[in-house]
């Protein structure tokens, strides 16, 4: 089990991480989901021993990781894919590390071949893909058989089939009752694989859910509306309870005299009704499903321009 | 360190290095012989090689190898910063204080190999280039060729760890040279100039010869204080070799408490 305690890390005058705490259950895969710069990586390097915390705590079954007495058994780590010297075979870069672990030698091949490289594994590392490169990253952390994996944008370069062929890897794992912790910024690539959903932006977290849980909160219905009139929407459907309406921002299919609306709470027929009798004119009006990734921009949006939101809202 | 063909490259030129400078040492007073023959200003014949020239032929490669075995410590620890090698180490063992000390350790090892091979060849070379057709005199310390022979590639292993501590404590590769060169050639330089400039700062001589590049010229020279009496206070050889281990034991804890406390990535 993975546990993140209250971590917070400033660098300068910025504060990266604010009271970041979330568990990683065993048995569970766990998506780490948010955007560029929100402090996902940064947990994760505290969590690694790489960064020092200003405050705060992470532990591996309860043990922080510099005092692990064997951390390649306890946590196996992927941060940066191209992590191996490249004048280095994929072989030996394994096998060295084995060593350093005391881990038998012979593992080194099932590792190999769970990850699919055996047959490049005397090539250097640096003639490897993106995608090569991730693999050789993972077969190192499951080297010595952990309990808990910590792995960074591990679907960045992946064909396909090696995609698949990780995302059965992390299932196996987890399946075996260890904790699987995956870090993205594509809530989609995660919402696939993880069974937990921790969402990241500006250092805090904002939401610890499942991702059943996500998808049933965030994938609901709602209405898409482009109108010259947007007083005489607003105006038409403001009697109607539980309706809310919010402005979108003006994008380039919106014509120049119309305005965006998202129309949530309401039947399509009969707020098409509505506005029907009050001759609104509609350039648009369409039953709009919420996609996951926009729950999840909603989400981080939300947050951050609360403010804005707010008066969006009270439109 | 395995698979590293930069590392092998540097070992090779620490080894190499030293029998090349030998040979053109030990060519030079031949070409002056010759020039001296066209030009009756030198005598046609070689004169017995003394003891001293003859071990400072065979150590005189130590001081070009010293430069490359600094930078390969540097090397050795701050390439891993250039790429994201450290975060793999570091993943595989956190304990930060003992990855360095390894690396150490078989730096320390490969570049004594690498610096006593080196040494032995130049041995050879200046036997047979120096000694073999026209002899060679008692050395003025009869304990030079122990002191240079095992000495030397010693030195140049505390040359090399300190290479990896000034590696640790930068970081970066241009940094970790840079500071090494800075202390290795251009702070004795720049004493050296000051020190030329006015009689009045004769106590440079002391900071000096304190410097690493002079601390391995005492050491390999083997005299003590009795070759500069009357000029302020310089090191014997022992003392040199010493003095050196303070200084690597400086950038080595330097390096480590960097490195401990430094944000990796």
């Amino acid at each position: 089990m993975i546990v993140i305690d209250s971590l917070t890390k400033r660098f300068g005058s910025r504060k990266a991480l604010d009271r970041v705490s979330f568990t990683a259950r065993d048995g569970r895969v766990t998506g780490f989901v948010g955007p560029k710069g929100a402090g996902k990586s940064t947990t994760l390097r505290i969590a690694l021993g790489l960064v020092r915390p200003d405050s705060g705590r992470a532990l591996f079954d309860g043990q922080p990781f510099v005092r692990l007495s064997s951390p390649m058994r306890t946590v196996g780590a992927v941060l940066n894919p191209r992590n191996a010297h490249p004048a280095c075979n994929a072989r030996n870069h394994l096998l060295a590390l084995a060593a350093v672990n005391g881990i038998d030698q012979r593992r080194v091949n099932q590792v190999l071949e769970m990850v699919g490289l055996q047959s490049v594994a005397d090539k250097s590392t640096g003639s490897f893909s993106l995608g090569m490169s991730q693999r050789l990253a993972l077969a190192a952390a499951l080297l010595g058989d952990p309990r808990n994996m910590v792995l960074e944008d591990s679907f960045d370069g992946l064909d396909p089939e090696g995609a698949e062929r990780m995302r059965g890897i992390w299932h196996s794992l987890a399946s075996q009752g260890k904790a699987v912790l995956l870090s993205s910024r594509k809530i989609n690539k995660l919402a696939e694989i993880a069974d937990d959903l921790v969402i990241i932006a500006k250092g805090q977290i904002l939401e610890r859910t499942t991702v059943a849980r996500f998808i049933g909160e965030h994938s609901r219905d709602s209405i898409y509306a482009v109108t010259p009139q947007p007083d005489q929407l607003k105006a038409a459907l403001a009697t109607a309870a539980g309706i809310s309406i919010t402005r979108l921002p003006p994008d380039e299919n919106c014509p120049p005299d119309a305005a965006r609306f998202r129309i949530q709470g309401a039947p399509l027929a009969s707020t098409a009704s509505i506005l029907a009798q009050e001759g609104v004119v509609l350039y648009d009006f369409q039953q709009e499903e919420v996609s996951l990734e926009q729950a999840y921009k909603d989400i981080i949006h939300g947050r951050r321009g609360a403010r804005q939101s707010d008066s969006e809202a009270r439109l | 360190m395995f698979s590293l063909r930069s590392t092998w490259v540097l070992l090779l030129i620490v080894m190499l290095l030293q029998p090349l400078t030998t040979g053109l040492m030990a060519c030079a007073p031949r070409v002056l012989a010759g020039l001296g023959r066209q030009t009756s200003q030198y005598p046609a014949r070689l004169m017995p090689a003394s003891g001293d020239v003859f071990w400072s032929a065979v150590a005189a490669g130590l001081f070009p190898a010293m430069i490359v075995a600094g930078i390969l410590g540097v090397l050795v620890f701050a390439r891993e910063f250039s790429g994201a090698t450290i975060e793999s180490t570091l993943t595989a063992n956190p304990r930060r204080g003992m990855v360095l000390m390894a690396k150490g350790f078989v730096l320390a090892l490969l570049t004594w190999l690498a610096a006593q091979v080196g040494l032995l060849l130049s041995w050879i070379l200046a036997t047979l280039l120096l000694s073999v057709r026209s002899g060679t005199s008692p050395a003025s310390n009869p304990g030079l060729a122990l002191i240079d022979l095992l000495g030397g590639p010693l030195m140049l292993v505390l040359f090399a760890l300190m290479g990896l501590g000034l590696g640790a404590l930068s970081r970066s590769k241009a940094g970790g040279i840079g500071l090494f060169l800075g202390l290795t050639l251009i702070l004795p330089l720049i004493l050296g100039i000051l020190r030329g400039l006015t009689p009045h700062v004769g106590w440079l001589q002391i900071p000096f010869r304190l410097t690493p590049t002079s601390l391995l010229v005492t050491f390999l020279s083997g005299v003590g204080r009795t070759a500069e009496a009357g000029r302020g206070w310089w090191p014997t050889w022992w003392q040199a070799g010493l003095i050196m281990m303070v200084w690597t034991a400086l950038c080595c804890a330097l390096g480590t408490l960097v490195f401990r406390r430094a944000d990796i990535g």
